[in-house]
């Protein structure tokens, strides 16, 4: 390494000019790595159609996305008697105050596909007019129904309940649908499938307020005015995410202003994904900062002159830009989660420029710094881009991300330190005594020789060890999810409104077609009605009868016609111009039916004629990439949910439209795959050992402390009641890698000769700062508000401890052992 | 008898000039920020069904975009149009119809009524898709606007009686594809 080095040096003006345009080249392409929050991405890439059904749904469809507004009276301070709650007149303007101000500040965006908050009241009508010109394909009516429905006394009592309805407001509006349907069949048939209560206001007279009035939708007892935003991007999308939440924020603000009785709130997937994406950019900034901070005040007051520190910094900022360069041309985009996972590689990074420094620090000898170094340095390097190339070979895009960003980090630093580094070291080097007399007192003090601290650390590892089968995984990834207090409000608030207590979960079903989808819901539905039977479900809308496919239209228009032959019609027709004639009634007002009885419309599907505008058609049905799906609702108690859900998703075609629960099986698969990952970069490790020790005690000496510090870990998050969760058992793969660093550097003053000389001296004092400098890392990251990133603290800054511990314990004792039988040996040979 | 015949052909164009003047006559009576406030009987008729149905109110018209009809009898229902909205409360029930999404009947209805009130018989008859004749009949002039094709809640025809001297409405009367029917009768 020296070799080169001195062939650097003397071609000084080539060596610079190449290093600025890797800089500059790395860092062009560094700046263009795109970030990306998609806790998904936590799961393994499709495998089979199952597997691709399950991503296209989860990643692509709207409905998941949906954002829920709710326009509610404020909560009315302690002590303020004079507040009167606002009406549903203001509460439906605040909504659309809203909707437009966001539709408007987001418009260069292109961030908001729809809006829905008022809905078309000639829309509704248009609705109602299709499904009575469609009445014969909707209607299950058999002949013996069909007789009861069209005989003189219920076409007369049908008709005294139409004029009884002109009456009311709503009879207008009725007048023509009435035109349709003199025997109310289809009227009837409504009023049975639909759910009570649905029509409050619609169809009906009724002294509740209605849940559809100013155009709006309301909560029952109009308590809140109802929303719906359908993002323009998928949850994939953080960065989208963030802003549009942040824009919410802001017109909320806006219209608490305009009506400060009204307050605006909101939830749902994308709102989870904003708010998840702004906490963990918060608790990057002020955990790595905080880190940062106390890291340099430290460094500035070991290193003493700046340009040590600047040397150090510049080998990170360089590993950074690698990694994020390589990963750009790689695959272009970059999870922010293992981006904020990755910021603790930094501080095993940094110990590789810390050995390298203080060596020099030490000898004042570039030569002797890169003789000494270059060898351990380059094999802790290559032992831990083995442990992290490892994450490289699972199915989940953000281990792979992970994995990528710290070999690449690892490897810029590495090259820096080795390669760049030396060539900025100062001529005169002043290091501050009183720092390192410090760290060397601290490390002359020979740990591994003190029995009560070598007993505790054994009696530590082997407690941890006996604990560590009994760890727990959590395969939930909703733990690991940060959710704002107020999006859990606004979740609770829509619950306790719309779905009295139950959980509303929503399921499709899934198919190659429209028609196709449509098809096999009445058998999924089939499936909803067995578990209401038993008790499991609450509610469950009948979409199949909303939306019948067109088997089952021409089916239902075979039956009409085989009733209404040429002689039934007439006889029905007359029935119907007595009765009118009895009641005043020109019988040419129901010509539409003697129409309907001769020639009925042709079965279509309704979601592929324009009756119903997208933003509201998204909600029954969608398609994405060939396949189609009709949406439908389930209400249970939450204690049933997963006994539903299981029940639900044999059946076949039928998606739970909630990726968490599909999540489980692949977190667990994830799980047993990184223990596969794990042996396999063990064995790695163990390899690389061997070669570079060429004696497989010292490679089994130097392996213990990576080895035995994994299990204690496990140990001690059984003993200390913490869960392992997807993200911090990744992370706890670190330990590995700086695990076999401080092992090797350890190794190396070993192999040298006694405990104090000064290669041992040297590597301590850099193992020490290193070490120092991650557990303050790992431990400030405990102080984090996401969940995922405080996880991530105990098992990693354990894993610390005891590496050290190891390190300076057990591998010196069982070298000495290994030593004294080999000695031994020699002795007894001679 | 040459000029008898000259003359009745003169009397024949000058009429004919007069009616198709009747319009730009109408639209000269009311000025851009004309205000108007009167009482009004509205009788609703649903022939097939025989009904009808009598409603007594004050209505105040500022041009060009505001009408509130309020019901006296029966008390409490009301009908206000804005620049950006219809609004209709019947027997206490509200709804409303925002003007700017797309268009449909009730914004229809609501452009309607203001063109009326505005004289504007052209913009009324282009709303509906239909044709529209003006006459001179005594002191009123009777604008007929008919539409070629008319759906059930659409408007098939609708008749507005003015004031020659004054412009102001007289009658008003919207009938439905269906054949029902309102008259809005002002009493100024």
């Amino acid at each position: 390494m020296y070799t080169f080095f001195e062939f650097l040096r003397k071609r000084r003006i080539v060596f610079w000019g190449v290093v600025f345009l890797i800089v500059v080249g790395l860092s062009s392409l560094a700046s263009r790595c795109v970030f990306e929050e998609n806790i998904f991405k936590l799961l393994p890439e499709p495998e089979g159609e199952a597997q691709e059904d399950f991503r296209v749904t989860f990643t692509d469809l709207k409905l998941k996305d949906k954002i829920f507004i709710q326009a509610v009276p404020r909560t009315p301070e302690e002590g303020e008697t004079d507040y009167e709650a606002p009406d549903a007149e203001t509460l439906a303007a605040a909504l659309d105050l809203f909707m437009d101000s966001l539709t408007a500040a987001t418009e260069e965006r292109h961030s908001i596909l729809y809006t829905l908050s008022y809905i078309d009241p000639s829309m509704l009508m248009d609705v109602a007019s299709y499904a009575m010109v469609h009445m014969p394909e909707y209607v299950d009516a058999d002949a013996a129904l069909l007789d009861s429905l069209c005989s003189p006394e219920h076409v007369r009592y049908q008709l005294e309940q139409y004029m009884a309805l002109m009456e009311t407001d709503m009879g207008e509006n009725l007048y023509d649908l009435m035109t349709y349907d003199p025997c109310g069949i289809a009227l009837g048939a409504v009023k049975q499938k639909l759910p009570a209560g649905l029509l409050d206001g619609v169809m009906e007279n009724s002294d509740r307020p209605s849940r559809f009035q100013y155009g709006h939708l309301y909560a029952p007892d109009a308590q809140a005015c109802l929303g719906f935003i359908t993002p323009n991007f998928g949850t994939d999308n953080s960065r989208e995410a963030s802003k549009l939440v942040a824009t919410m924020r802001e017109v909320r603000e806006h219209v608490r202003a305009t009506y400060p009785d009204v307050d605006i709130l909101m939830h749902g997937a994308i709102v989870v994904a904003g708010g998840n994406s702004n906490r963990m950019r918060t608790d990057i900034y002020w955990t790595v900062g905080i880190a940062m901070g106390i890291i340099f005040i430290l460094m500035a007051l070991t290193l003493k002159r700046p340009s040590y520190l600047m040397i150090t910094v510049m080998a990170l900022v360089f590993g950074v830009i690698t990694a994020l360069a390589g990963v750009y041309l790689a695959q272009t985009s970059l999870s922010l989660m293992s981006l904020g996972i990755g910021c603790i590689v930094i501080g095993v990074a940094f110990s590789y420029v810390l050995h390298v420094l203080i060596h020099y620090l030490y000898t004042g000898s570039i030569e002797d710094t890169l003789k000494e170094q270059s060898k351990p340095v380059l094999v802790g390097a290559l032992t831990t881009i083995g442990a992290f190339a490892g994450l490289l070979f699972t199915n989940s895009p953000l281990l792979n991300d992970f994995g990528l960003f710290a070999l690449l980090m690892i490897a810029g630093t590495t090259v820096l330190s080795l390669i760049v580094a030396p060539h900025l070291l100062p001529r005169r080097f002043t290091p501050n005594k009183k720092a390192f007399t410090v760290l060397e007192k601290m490390n002359a003090y020979h740990i591994d020789r003190n029995k009560p601290i070598v007993i505790i650390t054994v009696l530590w590892v082997a407690v941890c060890i006996c604990f560590s089968g009994q760890y727990k995984f959590d395969n939930d990834l909703r733990h690991i999810s940060y959710l704002e207090p107020e999006s859990v409000y606004a979740q609770n608030h829509w619950n306790s409104l719309m779905n009295e207590g139950f959980n509303q979960q929503y399921y499709a079903s899934v198919a190659h077609s429209y028609d196709e989808a449509l098809e096999q819901l009445p058998s999924i539905e089939q499936a909803v009605d067995s578990l209401r039977a038993i008790g499991l479900v609450e509610k469950g809308l009948n979409r199949s009868w909303l939306m019948p496919s067109l088997s089952k239209q021409q089916e239902r228009l075979d039956a009409w016609q085989a009733y209404f032959t040429p002689a039934k019609r007439k006889q029905v027709w007359h029935t119907i111009c007595a009765e009118c004639n009895r009641l005043s009634i020109d019988p040419s007002l129901f010509d539409n039916f003697q129409e309907l009885m001769a020639n009925p419309a042709e079965p279509e599907l309704i979601v592929e004629t324009d009756i119903l505008p997208p933003e509201v058609l998204e909600n029954f049905v969608e398609q994405k990439s060939g396949l189609y799906l009709v949406y439908f609702s389930v209400k249970n108690l939450p204690e049933n949910t997963l006994a539903v859900n299981d029940c639900l998703t044999k059946v076949d075609g039928c998606m739970l439209m909630n990726p968490y629960y599909y999540c489980k099986n692949l977190v667990e698969l994830i799980h047993d795959d990184f223990n596969l990952i794990m042996w396999i970069s063990m064995g790695f490790v163990l390899l690389l050992l061997l070669i570079t020790y060429r004696n497989i005690w010292l490679t089994l000496i130097a392996l213990l402390p990576m080895l035995l510090s994994w299990y204690t870990v496990l140990g001690a998050m059984a003993l200390f009641g913490q869960t392992f969760n997807l993200v911090n058992i990744i992370v706890s793969s670190f330990v590995f890698g700086i695990g076999v660093d401080y092992s090797v550097f350890i190794m190396e003053g070993l192999r040298k000769g006694d405990d104090d000389n000064p290669t041992m001296v040297y590597n301590k004092t850099a193992i020490t700062m290193s070490a120092t400098i991650l557990v303050i890392c790992m431990f400030v990251l405990g102080f984090a508000v996401h969940p995922a990133v405080s996880s991530i603290s105990f098992a990693s800054t354990v894993g610390m401890i005891t590496t050290i511990m190891l390190s300076y314990t057990i591998e010196p004792i069982l070298y000495r052992f290994y030593m004294k039988v080999k000695n031994r040996k020699k002795k007894v040979k001679v | 008898m040459k000029k008898s015949i000259v003359l009745a052909l003169s009397l024949c164009v000058s009429m004919l000039c007069a009616a198709n003047d009747i319009p730009e006559k109408l639209m000269a009576l009311h000025p851009a920020n004309e205000k108007v406030s009167c009482s009004f009987t509205e009788v609703r008729v649903m022939p097939k069904v025989k009904k009808t149905e009598t409603r007594e109110g004050t209505l105040v018209y500022q041009a060009p975009n505001d009408l509130r009809m309020d019901y006296t009898s029966p008390a409490g229902d009301y009908i206000l149009i804005t620049a950006d909205k219809l609004e209709q409360c019947k027997k206490g029930k509200t709804q409303s119809v925002r003007v700017k999404d797309r268009d449909n009947r009730y914004t229809i209805y609501r452009a309607t009524l203001l063109s009326c009130l505005a004289g504007d018989i052209d913009r009324a008859a282009e709303l509906n898709d239909a044709v529209s004749e003006c006459k001179k009949v005594g002191n009123k002039y009777v604008c007929t606007i008919t539409a070629e094709v008319a759906k059930s809640k659409d408007m098939k025809q609708i008749q507005v009686e003015y004031d020659v001297t004054t412009g102001r409405v007289l009658t008003i009367k919207l009938t439905e594809g269906n054949g029902n029917y309102a008259t809005y009768t002002t009493h100024f």
